[in-house]
């Protein structure tokens, strides 16, 4: 109950799980993966993004920054010595020879006076020829100041006049000689203005050379000259916040405030240098296009972005790649994994499907796969306890249907079981048995002091793992009643005690029997005809009195071993595992031997009979059945006897024609010698057939002892045929031959076998008298039979033999002929028994008959079969 | 010891035994006649050819046909060879029988050799008379055949005894016509002579 509640329980969570398991569960991991890694890149992205972008664009301002500042200074360190080459210059103008050998002869008159204008077709004698070298360095003016600082002499190479300003308060400005170049704001625009004594050639202070140089933007793009263009300078107004000018004036219009321009550049203001002396407040801005530093932010920005793109695509690859390589894994145990529990649990599961998330169906598998294995382990327990009860059924089972009393004793001798079987020999129940003392309640007062030593003895031979012994004691019953009884004692070690089990079988029926038994073994010693047993090895282990004459005859005494031949009688008595009867003809009369093998014990019994009696009996009957064969034999011949001489006929007849045509050859001379020699041979041959005749006539004529030969009964077949052949030509009959084309070897008294063929011959053809002459048939055949005998039939289509007379076919002095004695089928069946042979006839009246003898085939008949 | 009849004439022996067979085959080739031997009556009809010269010696015993039962046959087939029965044991029944078949003697074995070929030199001497006859008669038959019509008419009247002229006036032509008629009579019929023609008349009437 506790498992199928758990059970339950966890169903419920599965179930509750279950949606989104599902879902999880349909998807394979790379997939998942590569789900999840795209999701979280994007987070990442946008995060990071944001934040990189701020970094980046803050680090990007910094860059700027000192790049600006870099650029402004460096853009001021321009402007300086740019403006310085003009302090040169005008040092170059103030030193030069000819300004000397101008203001050598010239003497400045205190008194103000005109000032002396030159312009661009009237230079000025002090200004050096070739000031072309001087490059894109120009003067808007120059002045030769004296040292009062009154302006004596101006040269405008444009024709442009004076700044008033200049002129208003020229002293402030060009009267001392220390400031050399400065920067002032004439008429709203700046200007520069540098400054250089000059002397004539006494060395005399003759004043100052001044040049007035506009700061405009054709001034400051020179003094960048060798910069991008994008970096515009510019002169800027900080009271106004304005731009006086600029070196790029389309850009940054001369007059716009600089609120205005930061929308645009960046802007970056300094003081000038060496300048401070003036009571100008002038700034020198470097102004920076914002658009151009905004587009590379952006670009830098961008490449960052592809790069992580890049970045991000190749990490999520590589992830789903791994998960990929990690599902296949999976995959693989999981197929390993399950086939393996399959084997080793047999669960007849189908293969697990295996696609989709491969980790959750591998969690779903071993949830599944431990409850399998505590299901398995519940049903083994199951099973260990259902077999437990079963063993104690069966024990208890055996110990019931025991048909030996079996009894458990503690160590104590108290009796714990007592099985039915004992309950009813010792007629006590269950209840009243246990608890009391084995030995005080069953065992007989005379055995109990050697049973506790039995007990003893079993505890020892148990250590040393003896068998269990069996002995004999008494035992007694309820009722006092004494018997024998066989015990063994088998001890058994229990964890926390010893006890023993006891067998007891009550023998005393055994006992009896055995005495019987005992009686019985001496029937053989009692028996007045010869009784043997003889092993294998051919000793004779016993041998009754009777068998004396027997024992003498071999010349053993019992215990020892026979004569050859019949050890190696016993021999194969004993392997053919059949009786087998020989014969002994001893000194004291001929024994019959009837050779029983007991094989399990591997020796003969043999039993003798004296049989000299019935032997002497045979051997007379034997004779006056010769003398009755004989006798018919003669008879036979005495009506063949016309046959006969017709066949003696032939040869003689023959003989004549032969000696007559060799006598008229002589007479005449002619016939050469090979022709008459071989009529004399043909001569000598029917002679010799005729004497053949005579022979054969003495052999079935004369009274002899019978004899065996080997013959082919073909032979006696177309013998016996060739005796009667007279008769079939004075009936005109031929006889249908069908011998066996192999021949049929018996071993045989060819007289009295050709005797009875004769007689079957002679017969049928007296059965054939009656029948039309184109219809008689009349059949000599021979093989062999299915079960081996050899045969030779004689058939006949005569009227056949009526049922009556069938059944006194074989009596002797029964005959349906006028003529007949009655004895020809007798004698024949006699003859047929002498040979170990059969006579047999069949008939169909009205159709004819069939007479069949059989013979054993001899030895000879096997061989030449074989060959 | 006349032996020229005997020449051309052969003997067929008919006996089962083989020894017998032999031995009557060796007695009369003695005389000079050939024998040919048979073990059976039908073997002897397989082999023989109607129209040869000779006699038949029978052993009457013999198994299937027997030897009286072939000289029967042969006279109800028309064969015509005389033949000498010789048996191991005959009795009257069987002797009556065989002579009345038109055998030539009956002769019990063993017989003295003399007896036998006495018996076979008549049986071949009949056989040759019989067949000479037989052969004149076939030779007139076929001249005849080769005659006319009238020429037939006047072969008749000639023999006859009938003279030209009679015969002229019989048939209604002239005694020159019957002339030349009688010339290619009797050279159509290689008649040397009138009384040659008038034997071969008598034959050929005979046959008829």
């Amino acid at each position: 109950m506790i498992i199928r509640q758990r059970r339950h329980s966890g169903t419920r969570k599965i179930s509750k799980r279950s949606l989104t398991r599902r879902l999880l569960k349909g998807i394979p991991i790379p997939l998942l993966a590569l789900a999840f890694g795209l999701v979280t890149g994007f987070a990442v992205w946008v995060v990071v993004d944001r934040i990189q972008t701020r970094a980046l664009s803050s680090i990007f301002d910094q860059a700027l920054e000192s790049q600006l500042d870099r650029q402004a200074r460096e853009s001021l360190i321009r402007f300086d010595e740019y403006r310085r080459s003009f302090g040169f210059f005008t040092q170059l103008i103030a030193t030069h020879r000819r300004m000397a050998d101008y203001l050598d002869p010239i003497i400045w008159s205190r008194h103000p006076v005109d000032i002396a204008h030159y312009d661009a077709g009237n230079p000025p004698p002090w200004l050096p020829r070739d000031l072309a070298w001087q490059g894109g360095i120009s003067a808007r003016h120059f002045m030769l100041v004296d040292p009062s600082g009154a302006v004596r002499e101006l040269y405008s190479p444009a024709n442009e006049s004076l700044p008033e300003a200049l002129l208003g308060e020229p002293r402030n400005h060009l009267a001392t000689g220390q400031q050399r170049a400065y920067v002032t704001l004439l008429e709203n625009a700046p200007w520069l203005i540098v400054s250089e004594t000059t002397e004539d050639n006494a060395r005399t202070p003759m004043g100052s050379v001044v040049l007035l140089v506009p700061l405009d933007s054709a001034f400051l793009a020179a003094s960048q000259k060798f910069v991008k263009p994008t970096n515009v300078v510019a002169i800027l107004d900080p009271d106004a916040q304005r731009i006086l000018s600029s070196s790029h004036p389309e850009g940054v219009i001369p007059g716009r405030t600089l609120a205005e321009l930061r929308k645009d550049y960046l802007v970056t203001a300094q003081s000038f240098f060496d300048y401070d002396g003036s009571d100008l407040n002038l700034l020198f801005a470097t102004l920076l296009p914002r658009g151009s530093f905004e587009r590379t932010g952006q670009q830098v920005l961008d490449l960052e972005r592809r790069q992580r793109l890049i970045g991000a695509a190749v990490m999520i690859s590589a992830f789903v790649l791994l998960f990929l390589f990690l599902s296949s894994r999976i995959s693989r145990l999981l197929s390993r994994v399950s086939s393996l529990s399959r084997r080793a649990l047999e669960i007849p599961e189908a293969a697990l499907d295996r696609r989709g998330n491969q980790l959750i169906i591998l969690e779903d598998w071993i949830r599944d796969f431990v409850q399998l294995v505590m299901r398995a382990r519940e049903e083994m327990r199951r099973q260990h306890e259902s077999e437990l009860q079963e063993t104690e059924k069966l024990r208890v089972a055996i110990m019931d249907a025991s048909l030996d009393s079996v009894i458990t004793v503690n160590e104590r001798g108290g009796i714990i079981d007592f099985n039915p079987t004992a309950q009813k020999t010792f007629d006590y129940s269950h209840e009243e048995a246990v608890g009391r003392s084995f030995n005080d309640l069953v065992v007989a007062p005379k055995w109990r002091e050697t049973f506790d030593r039995l007990l003893y003895l079993s505890l020892v031979g148990a250590d040393q793992g003896a068998p269990l012994q069996r002995v004999e004691m008494q035992a007694v019953a309820r009722d006092g009643h004494i018997f024998p009884v066989e015990l063994s004692i088998k001890p058994v070690f229990l964890e926390e005690q010893l006890v023993f089990t006891l067998y007891l079988r009550d023998i005393a029926e055994r006992k009896v029997r055995e005495a019987e038994i005992r009686s019985l073994a001496a029937i053989p010693s009692e028996s007045p005809i010869p009784v043997l047993r003889i092993n294998r090895r051919g000793v004779i282990t016993y041998a009754n009195q009777p068998s004396a004459p027997l024992l003498k005859h071999w010349g053993c005494r019992p215990l020892q071993t026979l004569p050859v031949y019949w050890r190696n009688r016993v021999e194969e008595v004993l392997s053919s595992e059949s009786t087998s009867e020989l014969e002994v003809m001893t000194d004291f009369g001929v024994f019959s031997l009837l050779f029983a093998p007991v094989t399990e014990l591997d020796y003969v019994n043999v039993y003798a009979r004296d049989i000299t009696g019935e032997r002497l009996a045979e051997e007379e009957l034997k004779r006056r059945q010769n003398e009755l064969v004989h006798v018919t034999r003669l008879s036979n011949m005495g009506e063949m006897a016309t046959g006969i001489a017709h066949e003696l006929n032939q040869p003689l007849s023959a003989i004549v024609n032969f000696a007559n045509g060799c006598a008229r050859r002589l007479r005449l001379d002619m016939g050469g010698k090979e022709e008459l020699l071989h009529a004399l041979g043909q001569i000598s041959a029917q002679a010799g057939r005729a004497g053949e005749i005579i022979k054969r006539l003495r052999g079935m004529v004369s009274r002899r002892q019978p004899v065996r030969e080997h013959v082919d009964l073909n032979v006696l077949a177309r013998e016996a045929c060739s005796m009667i052949s007279h008769e079939l030509k004075r009936q005109d009959l031929a006889i249908e031959h069908r011998l066996a084309q192999r021949e049929l070897w018996v071993r045989v008294d060819s007289v009295q076998i050709e005797q009875v063929l004769i007689n079957l011959l002679r017969n049928a053809l007296d059965a054939l008298v009656e029948q039309r002459a184109p219809n008689r048939h009349l059949t000599i055949e021979s093989g062999v039979q299915p079960d081996g005998m050899v045969f030779v039939s004689v058939k006949d289509n005569g009227s056949g033999i009526s049922r009556k007379a069938m059944e006194h076919l074989f009596d002797p002095f029964y005959s349906t002929k006028e003529s007949g004695m009655g004895m020809g089928l007798a004698i024949s069946q006699t003859i047929m028994s002498h040979h170990h042979g059969k006579l047999r006839a069949e008939s169909f009246p009205g159709k004819g008959s069939t007479f069949t003898i059989e013979l054993p085939p001899s030895v000879a008949n096997l061989v030449s079969a074989a060959s | 010891m006349s032996e020229s009849p005997l020449t051309k004439s052969t003997v067929f022996v008919v006996d089962d035994d083989q020894a017998m067979r032999n031995s009557l085959k060796w007695l009369i080739e003695s005389v000079g006649v050939p024998v040919e031997s048979f073990a059976s009556a039908d073997e002897f009809l397989a082999a023989y050819q109607p129209g040869r010269s000779g006699c038949l010696v029978l052993d009457v015993r013999m198994p299937g046909m027997s030897g009286l039962d072939l000289q029967e046959y042969l006279v109800e087939h028309n064969i015509q060879i005389p033949a000498v029965i010789i048996t191991g044991h005959g009795d009257v029944p069987m002797a009556v029988r065989a002579m009345k078949s038109g055998a030539i003697d009956f002769i019990e074995k063993p017989f003295n050799d003399e007896v036998l070929l006495d018996a076979i030199r008549r049986a071949i001497a009949y056989e040759e008379q019989q067949r000479s006859h037989y052969s004149e008669n076939l030779r007139v038959q076929e001249r005849l055949a080769h005659l006319t019509p009238r020429e037939r008419e006047v072969m008749e009247m000639v023999t006859d005894g009938r003279s030209n002229k009679e015969i002229a006036n019989s048939l209604g032509v002239s005694a020159k016509t019957i002339e030349a008629h009688r010339a290619r009579v009797m050279e159509k019929m290689q008649a040397g002579s009138l009384a040659e023609l008038v034997r071969m008349a008598l034959v050929a009437n005979e046959r008829a």
